[in-house]
């Protein structure tokens, strides 16, 4: 039977696929789920340092505001010691207690104790131009400021306060390259009231050094990290080194190290360091920051 | 012939008009919010903790009676950054950005009705990129023009395949509470 064309027929089928393509279209407007729409479109600024401080160097990472970070610090004695020594974890060589207080939203205050010495320390840091993810602000950049008594009972001298303080600043310059690679200069100037010579040789009360940082990360939880610290005013001078890895789960930072200064006060650890990294003199010593909330949002 | 065609013309424009006219009333029955807050809370041993976000967005529409929400997740706040870093880790939220609920009402709301009416619901809450099928109870109010809903309920970690970070020993606990409280004005 050949097929005949019906326009009547043809109109209505038409109409019915029309109707129906409409009516579906009403309902599916009625019925579909909303579309999803990014609250927060722009990538979070980069996170350059994990913690405060590597080592001893403080990074551009800051407290921020309303939150407060306790740190211990804490490194061992010499490898060189060997077996009967453990590798130096028998020997305690300095711990430092700190606590942090962000006070602004680019300005933390710090107070801490090394045991070495008995030195307190009070620092001050501000960080008012930060990297961020769109680069219209390429690096970090900060000041840091920190003035440290030593409490230590001296039986042959009769220090006043004055003569008990030092004091150490830096200008932080820090950018992270791609995400993975953080390098931060930090041009210092440290100076102690009073020194000591053992053997009337001159001293220098004030010293110029650049603190030289770098992280490297591995994955979100994981980075490797690097400290040097060169004296730009004493260039024959042993200078500190460190290598250290780090872990952040759980709103802390947990930091092993490798290093050759065994202060935790950037002063101390400029005019103080003796052992040389690259002959061997290398210690362990690790550090664990929290951080915890100082006031709960309502 | 003519006639025919004539009268299906009519016929079109006839309904052309029923479907334009026809959504307003349909949209005139849903109730729409995106600045309702939701918050997640989790436990540790001693300690409890709470990511907020006033970011949270809802439908719900009466003509097919279906509930819609949803949260950027990357906008919790727990007060502490390492820990909202920590949160957005866990729950892969560059890979899943969304907490969502779709699903429908089991009970009918009485829009006279000033106060507070319990509503039963039934939907798919996804979040990590597991979806599974929950019941909630909620609280809603009428109001002018308005709609106040409160709700909250639990779930494991483990359902969506979300694996809490832990400390040494101390781990967050498997049960996280959800609720939200959310203003849905009428469109």
């Amino acid at each position: 039977m050949n097929a005949i064309f019906n326009p009547i027929s043809f109109s209505y089928d038409m109409k019915s696929i029309f109707c129906t393509f409409l009516l579906l279209l009403v309902v599916e407007s009625t019925q579909a789920q909303m579309e999803r729409k990014r609250s927060i479109e722009n990538l979070p600024d980069p996170e350059l340092f994990l913690s405060t401080s590597l080592v001893t160097a403080q990074t551009v990472s800051i407290v921020p505001k309303g939150e407060i970070q306790s740190a211990i610090s804490h490194s061992f004695g010499s490898i060189r010691s060997g077996w009967g020594d453990l590798f130096g974890l028998d020997n305690n060589a300095a711990v430092h207690l700190g606590l942090d207080v962000g006070i602004a939203q680019n300005l933390s205050l710090g107070i801490g104790r090394t045991s070495v010495d008995d030195v307190f320390d009070l620092r001050f840091k501000w960080m008012p131009y930060r990297q961020n993810s769109s680069d219209s602000r390429p690096v970090s950049v900060g000041f840091y400021l920190n003035t440290a008594l030593e409490t230590l009972e001296e039986r042959r001298f009769n220090y006043s306060f004055t003569e008990r303080l030092s004091y150490h600043s830096s200008l932080m310059v820090a950018r992270q390259f791609g995400r993975k690679i953080t390098l931060q200069l930090s041009p210092s100037l440290s100076h102690f009231n009073t020194l000591i010579s053992q053997d009337n040789s001159s001293l220098q009360h004030t010293v110029f050094s650049t603190l030289f940082l770098g992280r490297l990360q591995l994955n979100e939880r994981n980075s490797l990290s690097f400290e040097t610290v060169p004296i730009l005013s004493d260039p024959k001078a042993i200078h500190h080194w460190a290598f250290g890895y780090e872990i952040e789960t759980g709103g802390h930072v947990f930091q092993l190290f490798l290093q050759s200064g065994y202060l935790f006060t950037e002063q101390y650890i400029v005019k103080q360091t003796s052992d040389s990294f690259w002959e061997g003199d290398i210690r362990l010593g690790f550090a664990i920051h929290r951080v915890f909330q100082l006031k709960k949002k309502k | 012939m003519l006639k025919t065609i004539k009268s299906s013309a009519y016929w079109y424009l006839a309904w052309v008009l029923v479907l334009v006219c026809f959504p307003i009333p349909l949209l005139a029955q849903s109730y729409y919010a995106e600045n309702g807050t939701a918050n997640f809370t989790s436990s540790v041993p001693l300690y409890e903790f709470t990511g907020t976000s006033k970011q949270l967005t809802g439908l719900i529409n009466f003509t097919d009676n279906s509930v819609d929400f949803y949260l950027d997740l990357e906008t919790l706040d727990s007060g502490i950054k390492k820990r909202d870093k920590d949160m957005r880790l866990t729950l892969e939220t560059k890979k899943f950005p969304f907490a969502e609920y779709y699903g429908s009402l089991l009970d009918s709301v009485d829009l006279t009705n000033l106060s507070p009416q319990t509503i039963r619901t039934r939907g798919n809450f996804s979040i990590h990129g597991v979806t599974r099928e929950i019941d909630v109870e909620g609280e809603i109010t009428v109001e002018q023009n308005a709609l106040h809903l409160k709700a909250n309920w639990e779930i494991r970690l483990d359902d969506f395949d979300i694996v809490p970070p832990s400390l040494l020993i101390v781990k967050v606990d498997q049960i996280q509470k959800v609720s939200i409280d959310i203003r849905l004005e009428k469109q």
